[in-house]
């Protein structure tokens, strides 16, 4: 090995984590993916590069982002809050730079393994006698596969558990290289229908049940099935017993699937990034509906649990 | 609604159901209220909540201090106190206060209330808060006319306290006598305001004591066989003198003996009148279940506590009518520290062994306990010396769980404990689980549901720190295997004069001042007043630690002069306020005939400061180092200027200096300047020795002190304003400040060396105390144990929307609880900054 170092971005390192995988975890956030999913409650996750975000509550209005700005794209009027014109923002992030109350910020920083590692180790003494580790997420993690292969060697090599959580949108290839090194993978099914799944994912479901059923028939892989359940899309029985019937189809590898409410905590970020929230308005699914579909794969003798 | 049977108690109760779990995620426990049985819970719903409440925070001390608007003034209590005093007039000290105890015990209005199984209490209505005057009335005046006493009292009262009693003592009291001797040069540090509010000392005008008696021999003898013992030992002490005592000492002994006895028979003689009550009433009542339970009372306390203790309920009993006359009537004391789960447990497993009570019966008699435990309240003080404690009241700390002899200790009574507080959720008694990995998993869980109720109980305390400490502070191996936590969190030894006497925390003051102090050379930004140590002008500092340097001169200077008004102090408490029931009862004491302030400060207490607050001073430190040495962004010139300003006009400065590394966060930079300001100021501090050889030191135990006290000091280098408080204990960060979660803050505290009594708050949400993710917490505390220099941890476990939603309403939220700092209180009886500071910490979420 060569000292050269693989670098990825980044947008979060959040320690402490608890619903993404067994025990006390840090996740790992990783910028990047090719889905478009409706209900996106990490729409900062999505562009591969940093970007901004605002936080207004801690704007000082002191007007150094105007000032720094190439484009022009931010404006205030005689000291009211500075509004950022989007459409003309080139994401070149000086304004963040210049800002010193931390109201504009960078999303995503560039990292070396080792940082990550490094941070990552930091809680080592919460993961040993329950099982936690280290969690990939994003964004969808294998959208800098090569930089997510050498964070979950380098995580193994230090004899930490292993988390992917994944959309499974990727070659087989790639997602096979990955597994070696990866001790449970949070495997979303978002729709069992192709043509909906388009709808609202942007993406065909065809490679991700592919690869699904490959990962679950590798001996050393367990997988924890996730399931967005979002209003008008997938909150229907007929999805709940195709995907029952397809999650017994893979066998042993499937330890629990989870079902995750969609919720609207990610709403804010849309705005504060400059982006729109397609799912403006939708309502919550009612707990009774989630008990209702719960108890439906349960029915299935599939071991269900809500929101981890 | 029908109260429900025995049996479906006994279920309810059983040890390992999940219901305990259940009980604890809702508002209210039981279908019928608080309290296991109607009878609790109707108890409950009666109960005054006398908690110290301070209404106008702004001026600190000179503040209003009042309690909940109908609780009145207990006169009774000052009445007999002063009728006493005067009747003994020229006596020695002991017999004196011995005396005048007795009194107490023989004429104080006592009560008993109906349903109520367990009896005891030293105010004499239950509506009533006591008051001291034998230690200070300076206050009085003020505070019954136009302060926050005014509401409790009638008008021909009013009259009576300031022309009879205040007229008698105002110029004998404790605080007067002490004030008499005092320096001019010292006079204006003794109390909040002349200079500042940044530190005070006058525990003269409170002496608490935090005395934890050897439960176990006094049950096992009775009071009866101890007065005889003391009776021996005087007639010892009488038949022969030694030659190399002083004769001053011997017949000084010779007095208290003779006041230790008289304070034996004075609890002999409470016990007495409550069994004569009991019966009066029992004849007199009609319903024959409740008379046979008024005969039940009276037959117990015919018994206990003269005699050693039959049953459970004669334990529970005998220890709480010992408590009331010796920590509540003697002298304002609070603490306990009593081992309850130990203490009592032979009693209970031989009831239950016999099957002559159940478990739920147990249960039923320890919440009516509790009750009782509550119902006693805070007393009137100075409102300087309530300040600290807002919102608190007796601070009656119950030690649980842990080790006995390097094995777990906890058992069946200890979950029956936490049930019980769970059930009537009030602030007393608070819990200090003694944690240690040996505690069985199963009495974990049920800690971690007893949290889950968001009442801030139990305290963990890592019980291993306690003999790390002890020895530490060269008590003899023996005596460190009899710690225990007393008041919000004050280390004493069982049987023992350590911290029992008169208040071991003599002084209060916070390091924050010693950093504004150095920034401006030794002058006092609020007043203006030069009071510190001529250091150097910051501009010639090399770095930060030039500037640290300076913050221990001034730290040192200003210990110093709180030093000197405690060792006046104290020397004139040991001579004219002796505790002879405290002394009484411990080990020490009876067997030289020493009284136990006389006692503690000479062999092993040590004067403690209270007010510690690092993080201020270590994220000024590396802001200081980063932006003004490392970065050279800033200069002297441009950050005196800001801070001059207090920040005004210099928002841009200020977010550079917020946005620099914090104390906190896991972020070695920061992190180390944490370690580098404590280890300078806690040198510094104990450089200075009292007048019995004792070095100072810092005490975690901080009330809300690191809220209050940095109303008194300037804009610091952190991005601070003037007056905002700090972090809200000494190993916590700053509000808000840290951003990395629980784990990286249990990281940044591994890093801090060891200080006692180290407490840390943390803010949970409720549902990382639920179903499986209690899992994880468990392995928390774990971590937090495995740390190694933790004393204390504590969390709130209460949503922000909760809170906010009860400072807009808080007459729907009576009941609303939260840990303060060491203790927890009722979330409307706070001032509201504090309220606005215990909402501000960080709340700890997760992914």
């Amino acid at each position: 090995m060569t000292d050269y170092q693989r670098k990825g971005y980044v947008f979060n390192i959040q320690r402490f984590s608890i619903h993404d995988g067994p025990g006390i975890r840090t996740t790992v956030f990783l910028k990047g993916c090719p889905l478009r999913c409706s209900w996106c409650a990490n729409p900062e996750s999505l562009r591969l590069l940093p970007e901004i975000i605002t936080r207004d509550i801690k704007c000082i209005k002191c007007g150094k982002c105007i000032k720094t700005c190439p484009q022009c794209a931010i404006a205030a009027e005689d000291h009211v809050q500075r509004t950022i014109h989007w459409e003309k923002c080139d994401q070149c992030l000086q304004c963040a730079e210049a800002c010193p109350a931390g109201a504009i910020e960078v999303m995503g920083k560039y990292l070396s393994v080792d940082e990550v590692i490094e941070e990552v180790l930091r809680d080592l003494h919460f993961y040993t006698d329950n099982s936690g580790g280290m969690t990939l997420s994003g964004g969808e993690p294998l959208s800098q596969w090569q930089f997510a292969l050498d964070l979950l060697r380098e995580a193994k090599q230090k004899g930490l558990h292993t988390v992917l959580d994944t959309s499974g949108y990727t070659d087989w290839e790639i997602l096979e290289k990955i597994l070696e090194y990866t001790d449970l993978v949070l495997y979303d099914i978002k729709h069992m229908d192709d043509e909906l799944h388009q709808r609202e994912v942007k993406v065909s479901n065809r490679q991700i049940l592919a690869n699904l059923e490959k990962a679950a028939s590798r001996s050393k892989t367990r997988i924890w099935v996730r399931c967005p359940v979002i209003p008008d899309f997938n909150d229907t029985d007929e999805h709940f017993r195709q995907m029952a019937s397809f999650i017994l189809g893979l066998g042993k590898a499937v330890d629990k699937v989870s079902l995750l409410p969609y919720h609207r905590f990610g709403e804010l970020k849309y705005s504060a990034g400059g982006k729109k929230y397609p799912y403006e308005g939708k309502p919550q699914i009612p707990d009774e509906k989630i008990e209702y579909l719960k108890q439906l794969l349960e029915s299935y003798q599939l071991v269900v649990t809500l929101k981890s | 609604m029908v109260s429900p049977r025995r049996e479906d108690l006994e279920a309810l109760a059983k040890p390992g159901s999940i219901s305990f779990a259940d009980r604890a995620v809702k508002a209210k426990p039981y279908e019928w209220g608080f309290g296991s049985t109607l009878r609790v819970a109707k108890l409950r719903e009666g109960l005054f909540s006398k908690a110290a409440v301070i209404r106008d925070w702004s001026s600190l001390g000179r503040g209003v201090t009042t309690f909940r608007k109908d609780v009145k003034v207990d006169m009774d209590r000052a009445r007999l106190v002063t009728k006493s005093y005067k009747e003994t007039e020229g006596q020695p000290w002991p017999i004196r206060r011995g005396t005048a105890l007795y009194k107490l015990c023989d004429e104080l209005p006592i009560y008993i209330k109906p349903q109520d199984l367990i009896v005891g209490n030293p105010n004499s209505a239950p509506d009533e808060v006591r008051w001291y005057p034998e230690a200070d009335v300076s206050y009085m005046p003020q505070a019954v006319t136009e302060g926050g006493y005014q509401h409790m009292l009638t008008d021909e009262e009013k009259q009576e306290l300031i022309g009879d009693i205040y007229e008698y003592w105002k110029d004998k009291t404790l605080e007067a006598s002490v004030r008499k001797v005092l320096p001019e040069d010292i006079k204006n540090f003794c109390d909040i305001g002349p200079y500042s509010t940044a530190g005070y000392a006058n525990f003269w005008r409170s002496p608490r004591g935090l005395a934890n008696p050897d439960w176990e021999g006094i049950l096992q003898d009775g009071i009866a066989a101890r007065i005889k013992r003391i009776e021996n030992n005087y007639a010892r002490h009488k038949a022969c003198m030694p030659e190399t005592m002083n004769p001053v000492e011997y017949i000084k002994r010779c007095h208290n003996y003779e006041a230790m006895i008289i304070a034996g028979k004075a609890i002999l003689r409470l016990a007495e009148r409550y069994a004569e009550l009991a019966a009066e009433l029992a004849k007199k009542e009609k319903d024959e279940k409740r008379k046979k339970e008024l005969e039940e009372i009276a037959e117990v306390c015919r018994w206990v506590p003269a005699n050693p203790p039959r049953t459970f309920r004669e334990a529970l009993q005998a220890y709480w009518l010992i408590e009331v006359v010796f920590r509540f009537l003697e002298a304002p004391s609070n603490g306990s520290g009593c081992r309850l789960d130990q203490i009592w447990y032979p009693y209970y497993k031989k009831d239950i062994e016999e099957g002559s009570i159940c478990r739920a019966e147990a249960l039923e008699l320890i919440e009516c306990w509790m009750l009782n435990v509550e119902e006693t309240g805070m007393h009137c003080e100075a409102p300087d010396t309530f300040t600290v404690g807002a919102g608190g009241s007796i601070f009656y700390t119950a030690n649980i769980a842990g080790t006995v002899d390097g094995k777990d200790a906890s058992n069946d009574l200890t979950c029956v404990i936490m049930e019980a507080l769970a059930n009537v959720r009030t602030s007393q008694p608070p819990i200090a689980f003694r944690y240690s990995p040996k505690v069985s998993p199963d009495v974990m869980v049920r800690a971690i549901d007893l949290c889950r109720t968001g009442t801030g109980h139990p305290a963990f305390f890592n019980e291993d720190l306690f003999s790390r400490y002890s020895l530490l502070q060269g008590n003899p191996a023996e005596d460190t295997e009899k710690f225990a936590v007393a008041g919000c969190m004050a280390p004493t030894i069982t049987g023992k004069s350590l911290n029992a006497g008169a208040y071991g925390v003599a002084g209060i003051y916070t390091p924050m001042k010693s950093l504004e102090l150095a920034l401006w050379q030794g002058v006092d930004k609020i007043s203006g007043l030069k009071v510190g140590a001529d250091t150097p002008d910051p501009r010639s500092f090399k770095d930060a630690h030039d500037l640290l340097k300076a913050v221990g001169i001034q730290q040192e200077t200003m210990v110093r002069r709180y030093a000197l008004s405690h060792d006046l102090g104290f020397t004139v408490l040991i001579e004219r306020f002796p505790m002879p029931a405290t002394s009484f009862l411990l080990d020490d004491c009876p067997d030289m005939g020493i009284d136990v302030n006389e006692m503690s400060r000479k062999y092993n207490s040590w004067p403690c400061l209270a007010g510690a607050e690092f993080s201020t001073l270590a994220d000024s430190l590396a802001a200081v180092q980063k932006l003004i040495y490392e970065d050279k962004k800033v200069s002297w010139d441009e950050l005196l200027e800001a801070l001059e300003a207090n920040w005004e006009g210099r928002e841009e400065l200020r977010q550079l200096f917020l946005r620099a590394p914090k104390y906190g966060n896991d972020d070695d930079y920061a992190d180390n300047w944490a370690v580098f300001a404590r280890k300078e100021v806690l040198a510094a501090t104990a450089r200075v020795k009292d007048a019995w050889g004792k070095s100072w030191a810092y005490d975690g135990s901080t009330g809300i002190s690191p809220m209050a006290l940095p109303r008194g000091v300037y804009a610091t280098p952190d991005g601070r304003r003037a007056s905002e408080p700090g972090a809200d204990s000494s190993l916590a960060p700053c509000a808000g400040r840290d951003t990395k979660g629980p784990t990286a803050v249990l990281n940044s505290i591994r890093k801090i060396p060891f200080m006692m009594n180290d407490l840390l708050n943390q803010r949970f949400m409720p549902m990382f105390l639920e179903g499986d993710n209690r899992e994880l917490f468990f392995h928390y505390l774990r971590q937090w144990y495995e740390g190694r220099n933790s004393y204390h941890v504590q969390f709130n476990v209460v949503n922000n929307e909760l809170l906010k939603e009860a400072q807009l309403h808080p007459e729907k939220h009576q009941d609303l609880m939260v840990r303060v700092a060491g203790y927890s209180a009722y979330f409307v009886d706070l001032p509201t900054e504090v309220q606005d500071h215990v909402i501000a910490r960080t709340e700890q979420t997760f992914a």
